[in-house]
């Protein structure tokens, strides 16, 4: 006990060199009970357990970053807390914890200044890889001067020179979910879609106007109007379209929140909802699931998503050869939103 | 994809640009004491080789990240407000904000502290924490702010609502409009916002003379599924409470479904509310009546806490922020009919 007293007393960092001498070991036994604990004894394993705590050792993280020039650490770069990118990143986490990694969460706000701050971080090695999910410049990112840190992308159109991208097909989603609510008879059907800066949200917009022009439909009676993926443009923009005459019976909206925004406002005008007007989603989120009624939507396996990201970054690391090109299937789901026309 | 650029080193610099490493250390750490000319010949030899100084070796040296880590028990939009209010007061500073997720894990919430101790942020921000630290650990630990509870972390500084008290608040409007039989769905086991809201809860109920049933305080979690849970033992009850006060709106919101899907209305078969009033509050049906948490202003002012532990200037240690309980429709007394939406107390 006096010992550790006058350790933690004196308040000096305490080395490695410490625990050792203070359990009349060498240097290189305490290192290993510590980095390979199977190849000491487990008396000793105990022994230097019991001592590092007591003596309140830390291991030296920036030491050892640059001996091994490794951090373990990876960087997941979303443009906003978005349910969506929440669920890739719980797939990302999984995925790395079980790969020995530690994985923190980047917050572009869709700033492509702060997605290129963060790839420089990774280049300066505080972090050993990243992966973008929903890049906000492609071209910009492939023409960026400063190099790539070892990095992958996900939920991009296209993949950036060599770089690893793991997607859906938005373009096909979307077609599809326009083409089930032609399938129910509906002739006016309007899109608010997401800002259309994003590529993401070109994509969804590109599918419901490939569907409605193979459909022959009428493209004055199918308005896009454009919002920004929040559920506060989706109730705006909802409002207005139903101010239209005729009105529309359905609306394609480009994710789920703007669709539960558009709820909203339709329950607001007392509206039925299904029987009035329907509305289709894009995503396959909780916020939709946990709605009443249910929002009818096109889903994807995000958490699937962020752990093929991460295993595709590992590889990368670990200088592994990883699958450049996935595309993961979209499923159309239909729930409580929608319905065919109810004629007046 | 290995870089190359990995192996170039300063002496790499020194040689292209012609001067000694001193000198572009130098230029690296006080450029002023340069001649321009050195300065330039130095530019141009960094951005020919793209030489990238090593993060690693410079925090060895000690210098600053600009860094802030921000670690949240759950991945769930309501934190996040917390870390977007300190992304916004990080901005203005010149900082920059990483998000790290404990899952309420007292060895992932240690290791995150270990990686700021170690210098790979220049400080952490715990919005709450299941980790007690003793004095001894608060000594050595980097910059730290906790927001939201302080848990068992009592000598760091802290900005916070008192959910002690805004959960009594919620109660009393519970017992004002006349509930009597008035049960609790937990937090999640360990959390300190779990012990402080379900003191509230009884203090509120002792005051009133009502005496504690612990048959009424069911387990939960913070989750949609263990609302639906306790929501089912309820329904399962011989002489089951008219209002139900749940620990979160996430467990609020699946107890309130799982109510109608048994056939009960809320709330006039029971009343709910929650605490939080996350986005789903809102758009819930009936929308629900909860206990408002400024979560933007909380992450704000936590993270200009920060700034000042940061450039070491005095601090307020324990701020506390006003929380409202918000009426909406979830929750009525049989006698006194539909609440008015208007209504709006203030708590704590």
């Amino acid at each position: 006990m006096a010992d550790r007293g006058s350790v933690i007393e004196s308040k000096a960092l305490v080395r490695m060199r410490d625990v050792a001498s203070a359990l009349g070991i060498s240097v290189s036994t305490v290192s290993r009970a510590l980095s390979q604990p199977h190849l000491v004894s487990e008396e000793t394993l105990n022994r230097v357990t019991q001592m590092t705590a007591n003596m309140r050792y830390r291991p030296n993280l920036a030491a050892r970053d640059l001996r091994r020039r490794t951090t373990g650490a990876l960087l997941v770069a979303v443009p906003s807390f978005s349910p969506l990118f929440l669920e890739i990143f719980r797939g990302a986490e999984q995925e790395a914890v079980r790969r020995g990694y530690s994985v923190l969460m980047a917050h572009t706000g869709s700033d492509a200044d702060r997605e290129h701050m963060f790839l420089d971080q990774v280049l300066s090695k505080r972090a050993d890889g990243i992966v973008l999910v929903s890049t906000m410049d492609l071209a910009r990112l492939a023409n960026r001067n400063a190099g790539f840190p070892v990095m992958v992308t996900a939920l991009d159109t296209i993949a950036v020179g060599a770089v690893p991208n793991i997607r859906i097909d938005n373009v096909a989603g979307a077609f599809a979910a326009v083409q089930y609510l032609i399938d129910s008879g509906h002739r006016r059907i309007a899109h608010i879609s997401g800002p259309l800066d994003q590529t993401m949200a070109r994509d969804r917009a590109l599918g419901f106007a490939n569907a409605v022009a193979a459909a022959g439909l009428e493209p004055a009676e199918c308005p896009r109007v454009n919002g920004d993926f929040s559920l506060a443009s989706g109730e705006a923009l909802m409002a207005r379209l139903l101010t239209r005459y005729p009105r529309p019976t359905a609306v394609f909206a480009a994710n789920d929140e703007i669709a539960v925004g558009a709820l909203q406002a339709i329950k607001r005008d007392n509206l039925r909802i299904a029987q009035d007007i329907s509305v289709i989603g894009f995503d396959g989120l909780r916020i939709g699931l946990l709605y009443d009624p249910p929002l009818s939507t096109i889903g994807f396996d995000k958490v699937e998503l962020g752990r093929l990201a991460i295993a595709a970054l590992v590889a990368s690391i670990e200088g592994r050869p990883a699958e450049a090109d996935v595309t993961l299937p979209t499923s159309l789901e239909i729930r409580g939103t929608t319905g065919p026309p109810v004629p007046h | 994809m290995r870089d190359p650029r990995l192996s170039i080193t300063i002496h790499d610099v020194a040689r292209v640009a012609g001067v000694s490493i001193a000198t572009v250390s130098r230029a690296f750490n006080n450029p002023k004491l340069l001649s321009a000319e050195a300065r330039h010949a130095i530019d141009q030899a960094v951005k020919s080789l793209n030489y990238q100084p090593h993060a690693a070796a410079r925090r060895l040296r000690g210098s600053k990240t600009n860094l802030v880590l921000v670690v949240v028990p759950s991945l769930n939009p309501y934190f996040l407000d917390i870390f977007a209010g300190a992304e916004a007061a990080a901005k203005v500073a010149g900082y920059a904000v990483l998000v790290g997720h404990s899952d309420r894990d007292v060895a992932r919430e240690r290791g995150y502290v270990e990686q700021v101790a170690a210098g790979r942020a220049d400080g952490l921000i715990l919005v709450t924490t299941v980790a007690g630290y003793d004095p001894d650990d608060i000594e050595r630990m980097p910059p730290t702010v906790i927001a939201l509870d302080l848990g068992a972390a009592s000598d760091l500084p802290t900005v916070r609502i008192d959910h002690f008290a805004a959960a009594r608040m919620i109660t009393d409007y519970l017992l004002d409009i006349g509930h009597r039989r008035i049960a609790h769905i937990l937090g999640a086991p360990g959390s300190s916002l779990t012990s402080h809201r379900h003191d509230g809860y009884m203090r509120a109920l002792a005051e009133r003379g009502i005496a504690f049933d612990p048959a009424l305080s069911l387990p939960g979690d913070f989750t949609v599924d263990g609302g639906a849970a306790a929501a089912a033992a309820i329904v399962a009850m011989a002489d089951p409470p008219t209002a139900v006060f749940a620990a979160n709106d996430q467990s609020a919101i699946g107890a309130l479904q799982y109510f109608k899907n048994a056939g009960w209305r809320v709330p006039e078969d029971i009343s709910v509310v929650g605490f939080d009033d996350e986005r789903l509050a809102a758009i819930a049906s009936p929308a629900l009546s909860t206990v408002h948490v400024p979560t933007y202003e909380i992450g704000r002012c936590a993270m200009q806490k920060m700034i000042l532990l940061l450039s070491e200037q005095p601090i307020e240690r324990d701020m506390i922020l006003d929380a409202e309980v918000v009426v909406r429709r979830s929750a009525t007394s049989r006698q006194l009919g539909p609440p008015d939406d208007a209504i709006r107390c203030l708590a704590g």
